[in-house]
């Protein structure tokens, strides 16, 4: 069983960076089972999704500890999530740190020093920075991009994700998130 | 047969498709939107989002007994509005088919609470089935569009959030036409009128008695028996968690929780040497499995309140949890905010200044509740707000002023409106009307622009409920200036006041303007543009105001609203 955990903020596109993942599963003829919660995305609020894979998968949701890769594409929310992870599980995170509305949330510093334990307990941890993520000075769709990042973790051939990206995002901008996935694998060597 | 992912509510919408339904009528609400979403995507069908969930369910139930199966799906909040027609229902039967889909949200993740609707089946006496996954999902509602015609009753389909929105492998089948049926005059079990509706009520004991026969053989229901010595039985997405954690434990799963297949309940227990009911939010399974003489244990264990998951499942069974890294105790929250630009937070901020009891209602506005904005007292359930605020009145409290946008007005607000001046209130209504319901996706709304229906125009809706003519103001969502005016005027006046801020919502509206920016040497750290609670402006280090020219909108608002004149436009 593999569990994967993407986590995000509202429109970052969590939500389609899980859909090609669970495609990818789907593609190489696992089972797949995936939980979201939809609703408040749009509000600004933490977006995270959990991919399961198997032969048989029971529960779309993990227990704590059951995460093998987390795709985050905010620190803050790499760390909401750190007791879902053991010290097995690989990390790739962007480098990217947004405060909450209202200022409810932990300070930039607090933040780093914590994910600074997390990177202490984890042998496999990828800091990817944004500016790694543009290619000719544009901006590629960073959700994509990560999961290039993580693609050395999670296993699947190149034929399953160019499907899997195919069958996803919209046909016009097919070429755009190649490249940002190729952006994401070369990051992460 | 392809398969694909679906989500719980997209496998649902297929079911219904396959087993022959054509029609399907909503009202929307978080976690049920997307079943009529989906279902107005498959071919042949014919959707609308009615004005409130009576009303759906009224809707399908009409074409049901004109010969077309239907479908009716909402939140579980809104079963409420439609269970005055769901226990009628029950009693005139459906001729060919109807089913109602209810999502639950245990965990309010957003609801107003966590109630649990599956008590509805058993008070209405009709079936319920619940699946525990989206190819469940697809399954049971063909099954119980069928079972719907068969036995001549409606047949509730439950899902929560999770079941909703997971998505999981869905094997499509092919479907089959539904015969069309003509209209079948029956006055005697379609008006329910003394003495006929006794005899109705004797024939819906009988039916439900016949699908209690039906639960017994029906392979939504099954068991297996493998180590004796803790047997569980569960339902839903309860179902997987008991599976995931207990992989080696005896099981009877229910895909039908009412009426509950006692026979084969009582074959299990008698197999196993302890049975625990797991299920979430309330004993429902468990007061009836021991009122059948079976000795189980349930919220003895496990927690009434809340969403489960497979940790508290096993938590609350004696299993260790596995290793884990340390979770993040001062994480806070990431709260749900406003959008930039949202044409109505100038308005609160108007109303907040003005020290009067706001009786809110449920939408996007709900969130006014919260820090930094907090500008609304009460938001109880839809509609709410206005006829809260007559009750106030008559305890001698006040001022009040009812806050409510378009959907939930027209669902809702309507009756209430005119019970106040029915009445001779001098209720305070403050109408955000944007055109759509926007909290949920933009669904339409009968103010909404569209080609082929006639716009409601909410002034004149209100002068025609009997509000006086000089009594009903018009503003626009971005002069602050008219709001205070019209807030000023209307507050003041004898009788019951509308007035209605029309703006469309900043999420789809066209054409945004230059950003404003703030001059650092005019900023006073005041507070009072944080305190509009636009995600496009954040405090710096100082306390000064700081705007994310990426997301500012170019409204204006803050600069009308800054005492010192401290925001300007972006290249001025």
């Amino acid at each position: 069983m593999t569990t994967v955990l993407i986590a995000g903020l509202g429109g970052q596109g969590i939500v389609l960076a899980s859909d090609i993942i669970a495609r990818a599963a789907m593609h190489e003829g696992m089972v797949v089972k995936k939980s979201e919660i939809h609703g408040m995305s749009q509000r600004g609020g933490s977006v995270f999704s959990f991919v399961r894979y198997d032969h048989v998968v029971y529960s779309p949701v993990p227990r704590q500890g059951d995460v093998d890769v987390m795709v985050a594409l905010e620190l803050t929310e790499a760390l909401r999530w750190r007791h879902f992870l053991h010290v097995g599980s690989s990390i790739v995170a962007l480098d990217l740190y947004t405060p909450s509305y209202g200022r409810a949330g932990m300070d930039e510093a607090s933040v780093r020093t914590e994910m600074a334990l997390m990177r202490a307990q984890c042998e496999r941890f990828l800091l990817i920075s944004p500016a790694a993520l543009e290619a000719g000075g544009r901006r590629l769709p960073p959700n994509v991009a990560m999961l290039g990042a993580a693609s050395r973790f999670l296993g699947f051939g190149p034929a399953t994700w160019s499907a899997a990206i195919g069958m996803t995002v919209k046909p016009e901008s097919g070429e755009d998130n190649m490249r940002a996935f190729e952006a994401g694998a070369a990051a992460a060597r | 047969m392809p398969r694909t992912l679906l989500s719980g509510n997209e496998a649902i919408a297929r079911g219904a498709w396959e087993a022959g339904v054509r029609l399907a009528y909503s009202y929307p609400g978080t976690p049920a939107t997307e079943i009529l979403s989906a279902f107005s995507h498959l071919p042949g069908t014919k959707t609308h989002w009615s004005v409130n969930e009576k009303i759906a369910i009224e809707n399908a139930l009409g074409a049901s007994l004109a010969g077309s199966p239907a479908i009716c799906s909402m939140k579980h909040v809104g079963l409420n509005v439609a269970a005055d027609a769901l226990f009628s229902a029950a009693y005139t039967g459906v001729g060919a088919g109807l089913v109602v889909v209810t999502a639950d949200d245990p965990g309010i993740h957003s609801s107003q609470n966590e109630q649990d609707s599956r008590h509805y089946a058993r008070a209405a006496k009709i079936p319920m089935l619940e699946p525990a996954d989206s190819e469940e999902a697809r399954r049971f509602t063909r099954d119980a569009c069928a079972l719907s015609g068969r036995l001549d009753i409606p047949v509730m389909v439950r899902l929560t959030t999770r079941t909703a929105h997971s998505r999981s492998v869905v094997d499509e089948q092919a479907g089959w036409e539904s015969k069309p049926r003509a209209f079948r005059p029956d006055p005697e079990r379609y008006v329910l009128i003394s003495p006929w509706a006794r005899t109705c009520h004797e024939e819906l004991e009988s039916r439900i008695a016949q699908a209690a026969s039906v639960a017994e053989e029906w392979d939504g229901n099954r068991m297996e028996i493998l180590d004796r010595s803790l047997g569980l039985i569960s339902s839903g997405m309860a179902w997987q968690y008991c599976r995931e954690g207990f992989p080696g434990a005896s099981y009877l799963k229910l895909g039908m929780v009412h009426p509950l297949p006692r026979r084969l309940v009582e074959k299990f227990a008698g197999a196993v040497k302890r049975v625990v009911v797991v299920e979430e939010l309330d004993p429902f399974l468990e007061t009836e499995i021991r009122a059948m003489g079976i000795a189980v244990e349930g919220k003895a264990l496990l927690p009434r309140v809340g969403e489960f998951s497979p940790d508290i499942v096993g938590r609350s069974l004696g299993a260790r949890s596995r290793d884990h890294l340390a979770h993040v105790d001062k994480i806070g929250d990431r709260p749900p905010s406003f959008c930039p630009g949202c044409p109505y937070l100038g308005f609160y901020h108007s109303l907040r200044k003005r020290g009067v009891t706001v009786c809110g209602d449920i939408g996007c506005y709900t969130l006014a509740s919260q820090p930094p904005v907090k500008a609304i007292d009460t938001t109880l359930c839809m509609g709410a707000g206005i006829s809260m605020a007559q009750g106030m009145e008559d305890a001698g409290h006040g001022p009040c002023v009812a806050l409510i946008g378009d959907s939930t007005f027209f669902h809702a607000g309507m009756p209430a409106l005119l019970n106040a001046v029915h009445h001779g209130y001098s209720t305070k209504v403050a109408i955000l009307d944007n055109g759509t319901t926007a909290m949920t996706g933009f669904q339409p709304t009968p103010s909404s622009v569209r080609t082929h229906a006639p716009v409601i125009d909410m002034a004149a809706l209100a002068r025609a409920l009997g509000v006086a003519g000089e009594n009903v103001a018009v503003v626009g969502g971005y002069d602050i200036g008219a709001i205070d005016g019209a807030l000023e005027s209307q507050l003041s006046r004898p009788g019951v006041s509308v007035v209605v801020v029309r703006e469309p919502c900043a999420l789809i509206a066209k054409g945004r303007q230059p950003a404003l920016r703030v001059r650092e040497d005019a900023c006073t750290a005041c507070g009072e543009c944080l305190s509009l609670g636009c995600p496009a402006i954040a405090a710096d280090s100082r306390e000064r105001a700081v705007i994310n020219a990426g997301r500012c909108t170019g409204c204006g608002v803050c600069g009308q609203i800054c005492p010192s004149g401290a925001m300007v436009r972006e290249g001025a």
